[in-house]
């Protein structure tokens, strides 16, 4: 023990006798660390953003799908998956089927040819946890009567009506003519090819619109948070028996989305932690040089220290105390550096910056292990050194 | 105290194959005062690593207080050095970084000493070489004479057995040199075991038994109890 605090004080006396070498050297691990943990904390951000935008569209959220090979082959209607929800009260509060596709939008001489269409129904609002800007959504009667009613994307209000109130207004979708009910809230940024390009029609217009009578999705509303699980399997269990077959189709709780989002978020977020460790290892590489140049250049004292009963393990210790040290102190300036700039470069790209403890742990523990690992062949070269002939060196 | 028998120590340089030491067998009893004096080439240096416990012989046997050491590894050798030899060097070989005391505290670290006790036997030898008041400096603050007296200090703070010093004043002036023997013939009048190695004769003969060595064999052995006026 005695011996331990004297090589941790040597291995100081060192590293602060060489003051700018020392920090080139921690440089390598000090951005390292940041790194890490800046982009971690970036990517826990952006995955907290995800989380936070599927929870708002609620939680209670259950979605249908036939997959692919199904749509159209068999059929499930919308009366029977009403009927069901009206059997099943307990677990189900409503439902909305939904039909999209792509279509042409136009309004005067201003058009879009990749405007998204959803033929909805009205309970779809309450479902989706939709908010409008302005007017109304649509309702149990013009879904009845086929009404060729529409609520817009934020886009086409910006683009169609220059910012001004649709409402009221006439706009043709794939060349029929629909009176706007009301306008959406911008969901990004109201360009072209994002989600604010968009029309929500009755479902009963849509299947006619693009001439498809098969709906292939519905959203089911749970009748409460807790019901969401007990809903997904009776659902299952019901299209299994109308299908007669328990595949070709997909029944999803938005909570189950959020664990599958957040499993795809996560598994970039580490990405990016492995990209950063490169450099770690690259600034253990530094280290390793720098010690070599050390060990070298202390050739006479090794020698000096063997001479008056250093043992082997001695002289391993003082080094690879040292080149820990270094890399110690570099973890502890790059955790400080990365946390504190962190925030910056979040808002910056307009994400919020999140720092995740565990990955600030890991992110030291790997650089005291780049430390050691980088550091263990400069003390052991300098360990096995003759004393004789580290004596006779300059 | 320490005995050579029939030391042999054979380098190899690629096919060439020198004999640094062609068996020799020595005997310094404990107190004695001994020097080695030798051309350079003459083996001198060479059996000097073996008596420092540095180097092991190619054959033969070596004794420092009964212990067998020829045969040692190379931590054993060093655990050996720190407790039995005290070394000074003609180059002082002081760390730089370190003051006075820490360099005289070196070797009782690595004896695994409390740090109290450490300092105690360190200021006790550094007063004793007559820096008690320089303590606290590093080695390029003092002259090459003090510089030597403290690794004088370093060799006595381990009380070793045998004090081994390799041309103590061969890169001092005449003062600070004529000042480093009178100091050696003081901790030989104490009761120290010290071998001297030198090149030098007027230096070699200051002490009471002077051992010759050419070309790697002790050609004489010459007890010289008289001849210990101190000059250089």
């Amino acid at each position: 023990m005695t011996k331990f605090i004297q090589s941790f004080k040597m291995a100081m006396r060192s590293i602060s006798g060489n003051k700018g070498r020392s920090a080139l050297t921690m440089l390598g691990i000090i951005i390292g660390v940041a790194s890490v943990i800046i982009l971690t904390g970036i990517g826990e951000g952006s995955t907290k953003a995800i989380r936070d935008k599927l929870a708002s569209m609620g939680t209670n959220l259950v979605t249908v799908s036939l997959t692919r090979g199904m749509q159209g082959s068999r059929i499930i209607t919308v009366d029977d998956v009403t009927e069901f929800a009206q059997k099943n009260t307990d677990l189900i509060a409503s439902v909305s089927p939904l039909v999209s596709s792509t279509v042409t939008t136009k309004y005067g001489d201003v058009n879009s040819d990749s405007t998204t269409l959803e033929g909805v129904s009205a309970e779809y609002k309450t479902i989706k946890n939709v908010t409008l800007a302005s007017g109304r959504f649509i309702t149990d009667s013009e879904v009845e009567d086929r009404a060729n009613v529409a609520v817009v994307g934020s886009y086409i209000q910006k683009e169609y009506f220059g910012g001004l109130s649709p409402i009221g207004e006439e706009i043709k979708i794939n060349g029929q003519i629909f009176t706007i009910i009301g306008v959406y809230e911008e969901t990004s940024d109201s360009t072209e090819e994002s989600t604010d390009n968009k029309v929500t029609i009755p479902y009963t217009k849509a299947t006619r619109l693009i001439k498809n009578k098969y709906i292939s999705t519905f959203y089911v509303s749970a009748a409460s948070e807790d019901a969401a699980e007990d809903a997904v399997t009776a659902l299952k269990a019901f299209m299994t028996k109308k299908l007669g077959t328990d595949s070709g189709f997909r029944v999803q709780s938005q909570k189950e989305m959020l664990e599958t989002m957040s499993e795809m978020t996560g598994v970039m977020t580490n990405m990016l932690a492995g990209i950063a460790a490169i450099s770690l290892v690259v600034g253990g590489i530094g280290i390793m040089n720098i010690m070599l140049v050390s060990v070298s250049e202390r050739t006479r004292e090794i020698g000096i220290r063997k001479a008056i009963g250093a043992r082997t393990s001695d002289i391993l210790l003082q080094f690879l105390i040292e080149s820990t040290v270094v890399s110690a102190m570099g973890g502890v300036i790059g955790i400080a550096l990365g946390i504190g700039s962190g925030a910056g470069v979040g808002s910056l790209i307009s994400i919020e910056f999140v720092t995740k403890m565990s990955m600030v742990i890991l992110s030291f523990l790997f650089a005291l292990f780049v430390g050691i690992f980088f550091g263990l062949y400069p003390a052991k070269k300098a360990s096995k050194l003759n004393p004789i002939e580290a004596l006779r060196s300059e | 105290m320490i005995r050579l028998e029939n030391i042999k120590k054979i380098y190899k340089m690629g096919e060439y194959e020198v004999h640094a030491l062609r068996g020799v067998s020595l005997h310094i009893k404990a107190h004695e005062f001994v020097s080695i004096i030798g051309p350079s080439g003459s083996g001198k240096s060479t059996l000097m690593n073996m008596i420092g416990c540095l180097d092991v012989p190619t054959s033969g046997a070596y004794y420092v207080d009964g212990i067998e050491v020829s045969k040692m590894k190379d931590d054993q050798l060093a655990d050996l050095r720190n407790k039995k030899i005290g070394f000074i060097f003609q180059q002082y070989n002081l760390l730089s970084r370190l003051t006075a005391l820490e360099n005289v505290e070196l070797p009782l670290i690595y004896r695994g000493m409390s740090a109290q006790e450490r300092q105690r036997l360190a200021k006790e030898a550094l007063e004793r070489v007559g820096l008690g008041d320089k303590i606290k400096h590093k080695p390029n603050e003092l002259s090459g004479g003090q510089q030597q007296r403290v690794s004088i200090a370093r060799a006595l703070s381990s009380k070793p057995s045998l004090i081994l010093a390799d041309e103590p004043t061969g890169a001092l002036d005449s003062k600070s040199g004529i000042e480093i023997m009178q100091m050696l013939h003081e901790l030989h009048n104490e009761g120290n075991t010290i071998v001297l190695i030198t090149h030098d004769l007027k230096i070699a003969k200051q002490a009471e038994r002077v051992v010759t060595i050419s070309d790697g064999s002790i050609v004489s052995d010459i007890d010289n109890k008289e001849g210990n006026e101190v000059s250089l």
